[in-house]
């Protein structure tokens, strides 16, 4: 049976839109969203349905958000900066937006140091749970590529985060 | 803590999007874009802005916009045709030009937005090869933003691309080395003489400038469909991995199930089936299918050899967490999935938690259940405790295994 628009966005829209909002902020993530659903609604009649429905989705997005990357990097180091969190202003208090877990801020800040398609491939799994395939199909990547590139920017991740934890420790250490 | 779990923490009080959102942003989809409301519109003219800024920037180093002076494309109709399919809203296609030829093989391109571009290949007049876009073109001379690709057909290998630095003059692909055309295209057939020599090989590359300088080197990779890779060490092909497909059309039908809690794309209340279907890899493969989603690999389902059990337990168990918000609270909804050594002759499975216990869905040794409770993070596995008890016909207890325990066990650390 053939999938109706309707039901594509009623399944599809709200992981979509959390995903945008968590990388680019809740206003983004409107314009964004209405994007995407708006090229998908263009293209519905000729969007071949034996292909998986959320790649399409978020290749479109992809496509999209790549005007907002700057954007998303400075609110990224902010973040890291402040403690505060911008993509949180919009719907937090202002206590709930300071995150006192100095790990997250040092999460993000490594999160803004990657290249944005690594950091666009890095976010699509943790945040839109895509799977590596999936990521390739949205992106037009092959799936090594997409493989070799998480993986990449994971052990950037972590070696980030290892070395500012060794700072911190250092730091106690002096402290002390 | 582990670098995925962190990133799941990352911003994990984002809520979901409340039914006016939705309902707003759906009619703004499905309604056209002169109605789009004023923010949306300014953004438009923000970028109509840019776009003059960044033709002024653009026109500093090339003289004029690569579309400007090209070639219209033979059959333009075919072009939008493609794009109209492909390619986002907001390409131009009459600003599509043939951008580079050899032979029978031609290169079409469309500006997309402010410098954004879409590349369509072609052989023989078929405009049918598949496009690839770059919504922006930023840090040009670093080539982020560069696609080269490398297409191989029974009768055809191709390969083209853009390589985005105004320096640039020439790609050097070590069998191969090209001119650029203006804006940095390039097309070219691989001599079949060399087709039997590169097949799944690597090797150096280069970007020249126009004095023959080199600007970037590379490894240039003959096996997979990404042509170019910077950096020069490590060259080695890279070859694309098959994935295996399952056989659908001769699926068949495990059980089906109404869902007491969403799972995958599907919400409370939808009726899904799992079924079972042949990979092409020979192993037999479980998975679940519904309403919007194709089948495939990996939603749910698991896939076993024929004639194998390599566990020493009678019973595997996947559990899997999918994250779910009431509009102020994150949480995880749980399922457990697996299968049943067919040596163990399990004929019934229980899933027992303090509030009683109830039948788990099995065939052919593929078994489902949601569990009722949620959770706070994937880390905690709900409460419980709860039990797999797997009978066999004549109702002797075959197996038990407390998922809590097994859960600990499993998790990374």
């Amino acid at each position: 049976m053939a999938l109706t628009f309707a039901e594509a966005f009623a399944s599809e829209f709200p992981p979509l839109h959390r995903y945008l909002h968590r990388r680019m902020g809740a206003v983004a993530a409107d314009d964004l969203a209405a994007a995407t659903f708006a090229a998908a609604f263009a293209r519905w009649d000729t969007f071949d349905q034996s292909r998986p429905l959320r790649p399409w989705l978020y290749g479109i997005a992809a496509n999209l958000s790549r005007r907002h990357w700057r954007d998303e990097r400075r609110k990224l180091r902010a973040y890291a900066r402040t403690g505060i969190d911008p993509v949180l202003a919009d719907d937090a208090e202002p206590n709930e937006r300071i995150d006192a877990r100095g790990r997250a801020r040092e999460l993000a800040a490594a999160l803004a140091e990657l290249r944005p398609r690594d950091r666009e491939i890095v976010l699509l799994h943790a945040w839109a749970d895509l799977t590596d395939s999936e990521i390739a199909e949205a992106l037009s990547l092959p799936v090594g590529t997409v493989k070799s590139r998480l993986h990449r920017a994971r052990e950037r991740l972590r070696n980030r985060l290892a070395a500012s934890g060794q700072g911190e420790e250092r730091a106690m250490v002096a402290e002390q | 803590m582990t670098i995925e779990q962190e990133l799941e923490l990352l911003r994990s009080t984002v809520p979901s999007p409340d039914t006016a959102t939705a309902e707003r942003i759906h009619r703004l989809a499905t309604t056209a874009r002169s109605s789009w409301p004023r923010r949306l519109r300014t953004t438009g003219a923000l970028a109509a802005a840019a776009l003059a800024i960044a033709g002024g920037s653009v026109a500093a180093i090339r003289e004029v916009p690569w579309w400007q002076n090209g070639t219209p494309p033979v059959d333009p109709q075919s072009v939008a045709s493609v794009a109209r399919d492909n390619m986002p809203a907001t390409v131009d296609t009459a600003k599509a030009r043939t951008v580079a030829q050899d032979g029978s093989a031609a290169l079409v391109a469309v500006p997309l937005d402010e410098t954004g571009y879409c590349l369509i290949p072609s052989l023989d007049g078929r405009a049918s090869l598949g496009t690839q876009c770059e919504y922006q073109v930023r840090h040009a001379q670093q080539g982020d933003d560069d696609r080269t690709v490398s297409m191989r057909r029974d009768d055809a290998w191709i390969v083209y691309g853009r390589i985005t630095d105004p320096r640039a003059a020439t790609i050097d692909l070590g069998v191969l080395s090209l001119g650029l055309k203006p804006g940095g295209f390039f097309i070219a057939s691989v001599p079949k003489d060399r087709w039997a020599a590169l097949e799944g090989t690597a090797n150096a590359g280069r970007i020249l400038d126009r004095s023959g300088a080199t600007l970037r080197e590379g490894c240039v990779d003959w096996s997979g469909a990404s042509l170019w890779r910077d950096g020069s060490t490590n060259c080695k092909p890279e070859p694309t991995p098959t994935i295996p497909t399952l056989d659908l059309a001769h699926a068949t039908k495990l059980f089906e199930i109404t869902l007491m809690q969403p799972y995958s794309i599907w919400k409370a209340g939808t009726t899904i089936e799992f079924v079972e279907a042949q990979s092409s890899d020979g192993s037999i493969c479980s998975t679940s299918t519904g309403p919007g989603l194709a089948t495939r690999l990996g939603n749910g389902g698991a896939c076993r050899r024929p004639g194998t059990w390599s566990s020493p337990q009678p019973l595997n168990v996947t559990f899997s967490a999918q994250r779910a918000h009431d509009g102020e609270r994150a949480f995880y909804i749980w399922a457990i999935t697996g299968a049943a050594d067919p040596g163990a002759h399990v004929a019934k499975l229980e899933l027992r938690s303090p509030s009683g216990a109830i039948p788990v869905l099995l065939a052919d040794n593929f078994f489902f259940a949601q569990i009722a409770q949620t959770s706070a993070s994937t880390d905690a596995f709900p409460a419980g405790p709860y039990t797999l008890d797997a009978y066999d016909a004549s109702g002797a207890k075959v197996a038990s295994i407390d998922l809590n325990e097994l859960h600990g066990r499993l998790r990374p650390r």
